[in-house]
């Protein structure tokens, strides 16, 4: 199907919504070709072909909202999925603040759509795959699971305000996961993966992800609890998500601002993280996956700091909380879009010999409230230092803390971000008053 | 649509699988008065395997008729014709087993179906009303209904020929409260295979906004837990986490064989005398759990599986190729999510089965420990080591039941936690209906027991 094409049938489904009598209405159509290889129990498995499309439809009647999902798209499914939204919204409850996006212009972002990619061929895919794998396996690895995939992927954005968006990508991924294993021993559980928009370079990435993985799980053999203590731990770009990310991005939110959740709410050019610790949103970093040049809602995306030097700069808002709020919408309906942390002036060595005592978190297995920013949960494949001086790996060892706390007790930055998975890019952080206990 | 998938399957070679699924499901979440979401969605198609040159293929295809199903068909052979230029060793076929035939409609389909949307949606709106009024400290509230209506119809060369109705409705509230710069939510949730009715007769359902309430309240200015060893009671809805992530995974028969820690160990003792740990299709010992089903997707008949007998672990969770690959029956744990997803080894309902001391007793019989309640998210790892968060702790000493303490977050190894278990409540409940597993794709799980004594780590500050 050609992108016109979809955004045709996207403009025809409006069409119908409108006439069933959607005062306001969008439409998301969405197409997905993904050719997948499974690898499981150390072996192929299987090889799997689905295209996908769905539409979306988001209607306002009478300042109500109802709204429908579905991949049925013949005429009579289409009418039945709208009058559905229309249903709904006929007994949702009253919203003045109910609206779409006005059009605006989307700045181009090259370089998310590769021919190659586009006709990847299965017997290319296979041997991406067999190479893959092969960088992945050892002796001492068991292999439970890998997926390489290639997909294709459109989408057209319309609504009623005369806002028309399109797009076309193509994603190649390939993710690892297993643990290491011997006659006497199991370690604990570990992925490591990537992908690309491309397929130039994609092979030696993804050889290098098969080796930092094979280096994660050979580390972890011969296990001991560690020490119970409070101070330093090292944190590893692989556990920001959890750990900083997920509750730095609820309390920026619009959305939980307006909803009396966020801690943040007049936090604004105040301090909320060391001084240390710099982080911004952008959008137009192609080695993530998240990049984009516009939202879900079609507004356009932009280079946004969040927090600088410990202050906070700005919330994030979609077009409804940002009416809600009295604000305009910095083109964050579904959330950020390539987080990027500044990298500080130490290196990895020097933020372990910190430490008379040191966990080096490489994964976190437990809960985080964002609403109390309490946390606690098991540090997996993790590490103990002593002195800067490498002991052994751990097993049993929690660590507990609070977020803000934590992001108030940033000590140092490693000098150097990396693209953790190409989904987030940052160094390695320092962070203390982190209870360590042992099991 | 059963008999186009026959006809299908009538006019292929070798070993064909085609599942048609169709799924409706309905969201709404209230908040602060507004309906944040009313949403009606529609997935369905034809999920396509084969098993060809000794590998199996899959395809799927958004269109269900015949012509369109066919191609699928091919698309699948030529991907088995792919992978198993990779495939070291190749897939043997599959013996026949005690197949599913004939149509199925469980309890509630029909019931839900009939209700409403508007009186659906009403109930959401005033359970968030009543939540947001229960006390001064609580500044916002959410309810959220969700209902799953699966269609699915699974025809295979070798014998399946057989369709399903069911119905998953859940429910989920939560209180936001604050005082004084103290910030705390109470969260309540639960889900069943069954109808409106069902769902409001669930344990959890009695009186959810003030349990609601109260959590987010009473835990405003409550200490932490402090980290360590403990002796702890695990109320249902933990035992049920228990031996879903703990347990359960490690015996997921294609995890068995990547190696987890419960290779090797059938008829070794696992647990203590008082853990017998099972995995069913159906309901046991009280009815409508929420990963209920006639047959799975392969559409072999569930069983009720006995994973751990009294303390000895006596058996694998199996799809057809697993079974087959270790001389044992199927134990119908192949499933998939949607239409578009392949069938892998997943659990339905966990549970271990209860003992016959009361809970008061077991509390009365403990000098110094903790009641947890409430299941958070959790994770189980190959080592067997798992953790589980959890809503709050309340403190037991001599016997009796104290202060209230938050933050819960409990870890272990799975083996050598079930043999500190020393009392097994009379009560049992299934709690985790609400639940979804991850495990390359989403399943609709149910776990639940009595409540359990046992001793493990507690994450909490030093």
């Amino acid at each position: 199907m050609r992108l016109d094409e979809l955004k045709n049938r996207a403009e025809a489904f409006l069409g119908q919504a409108r006439q069933l009598g959607a005062d306001e209405a969008e439409v998301v159509a969405r197409r997905q070709v993904v050719d997948r290889i499974v690898f499981e129990k150390n072996d192929f498995q299987l090889a799997s072909s689905n295209t996908t499309l769905t539409f979306g439809l988001d209607v306002h009647k009478d300042q109500r909202r109802g709204t429908a999902v579905t991949n049925e798209s013949g005429d009579e499914a289409l009418t039945d999925s709208a009058g559905a939204a229309l249903t709904l919204a006929k007994f949702s409850l009253p919203d003045e603040y109910l609206c779409f996006p006005e059009p605006d212009k989307i700045q181009e972002l090259p370089g998310r759509h590769d021919e190659l990619l586009e006709n990847l061929s299965p017997e290319k895919l296979r041997g991406f795959a067999a190479d893959f794998l092969s960088a992945g396996r050892h002796e001492k690895i068991s292999i439970d699971g890998a997926e390489l995939s290639v997909m294709r992927s459109q989408e057209a954005i319309v609504n009623s305000r005369g806002l028309s968006v399109s797009d076309e990508g193509t994603r190649l991924s390939w993710l690892l996961s297993g643990m290491g294993k011997t006659d006497s021993e199991v370690t604990s559980f570990d992925w490591h993966g990537g992908s690309s928009w491309s397929w130039e370079g994609a092979q030696e990435r993804s050889l290098a992800d098969a080796g930092r993985f094979q280096e994660k799980l050979l580390r972890c053999f011969g296990p001991r609890k560690g020490e119970s203590y409070k101070g330093l731990v090292l944190l590893s770009p692989g556990v920001l998500d959890e750990l900083m990310l997920y509750p730095m991005k609820f309390h920026i939110s619009g959305r939980q601002i307006m909803d009396g959740k966020s801690r943040w709410e007049s936090e604004l050019g105040k301090r909320v993280a060391s001084e240390c610790f710099t982080l911004m949103d952008d959008p137009f970093d192609l080695d993530l996956a998240s990049a984009t040049p516009h939202d879900v809602e079609g507004v356009p995306t932009r280079l946004c700091p969040i927090i600088e030097e410990g202050i906070l700069k700005t919330h994030v808002d979609g077009t409804y909380t940002a009416k809600r709020r009295g604000t305009k919408s910095t083109g964050h309906a579904g959330g950020l879009h390539g987080v990027s942390i500044a990298p500080g002036d130490a290196s990895v060595d020097e933020l372990i010999a910190r430490g008379d005592k040191l966990v080096v978190v490489e994964r976190f297995s437990g809960n985080l409230d964002p609403v109390t920013g309490d946390f606690s949960g098991v540090a997996k494949g993790s590490h103990w230092y002593e002195k800067g001086e490498y002991k052994y790996p751990l097993i049993e060892t929690m660590i507990a803390g609070n977020f803000f706390e934590m992001f108030q007790n940033i000590v140092a930055l490693s000098d150097t971000a990396n693209h953790y998975m190409n989904e987030w890019k940052a160094p390695w952080i320092l962070v203390d008053g982190i209870s360590v206990t042992a099991g | 649509m059963r008999t186009v998938l026959e006809e299908v399957v009538r006019g292929q070679a070798g070993w064909v699988e085609l599942r048609y699924h169709r799924r409706r499901q309905n969201d709404f979440t209230v908040q602060k008065g507004r309906v944040d979401v009313a949403n009606a969605q529609t997935i369905s198609g034809v999920g396509v395997r084969v098993l060809e040159n000794g590998s199996f293929g899959f395809a799927s295809s958004v269109e269900t008729d015949r012509d369109s199903i066919e191609k699928a068909v091919d698309r699948a052979r030529a991907n088995a014709r792919e992978v198993s230029k990779l495939r070291k060793k190749k897939i043997a076929d599959l013996p026949i087993v005690d197949f599913a035939r004939g149509d199925f409609v469980l309890d509630g389909y029909e019931e839900l179906e009939g209700k409403p949307l508007d009186e659906k949606l009403q109930a959401v709106i005033d359970l968030e009303k009543e939540t947001a009024g229960k006390a001064g400290a609580i500044h916002t509230a959410m309810s959220s209904y969700r209902e799953i209506f699966e269609e699915k119809t699974v025809v295979t060369s070798d014998g399946a020929s057989a369709s399903q109705k069911l119905v998953r409705p859940e429910l989920r509230l939560n209180a936001f409260a604050e005082r004084d710069g103290d910030h705390n939510v109470g969260s309540n949730s639960l889900g069943v295979t069954g109808g409106w009715n069902c769902l409001f007769n669930h344990p959890t359902a009695e009186s959810i906004v003030e349990k609601t309430a109260r959590q987010a309240v009473d835990l405003l200015g409550a200490p932490h837990i402090p980290g360590g060893q403990a002796t702890v009671i695990l109320e249902p809805s933990l035992v049920g986490l228990l031996a879903h992530e703990a347990i359960g995974h490690t015996v997921e028969a294609d995890f068995v064989q990547s190696g987890s820690v419960a290779a090797g160990k059938i008829g070794q003792r696992v647990g203590s005398e008082l853990v017998t740990l099972c995995d069913s299709g159906r309901s046991e010992i009280v009815g409508n759990a929420g990963g209920e089903m006639p047959f799975d997707d392969e559409g072999v008949s569930v069983q009720n599986t006995v994973v751990i007998e009294n303390g000895i672990l006596k058996s694998y969770l199996h799809n057809r190729e697993s079974a087959a690959e270790f001389g044992v029956a199927p134990t119908g744990n192949g499933r998939a999510w949607l239409y578009k997803d392949e069938p892998l080894i997943r659990m339905r309902n966990t549970y271990l089965t209860p003992g016959t001391m009361p809970l008061e007793e077991m509390i009365a019989g403990t000098q110094e420990g903790y009641l947890i309640v409430g299941a958070g998210s959790g994770q189980a790892d190959a080592t067997g080591e798992f953790m589980f968060g959890s809503s709050y702790a309340i403190e037991i000493k001599n016997g009796e039941l104290g202060r209230k303490l938050r933050e819960a977050t409990i870890s272990g190894v799975a083996f050598d936690v079930l043999r500190t278990v020393d009392a097994v409540s009379s009560e049992f409940r299934w709690d985790l209906g609400s639940g979804y597993c991850g495990k390359w794709q989403p399943a609709k799980v149910d776990a639940g027991g009595p409540y359990v004594r046992c001793r493990l780590t507690l994450g909490g500050r030093q």
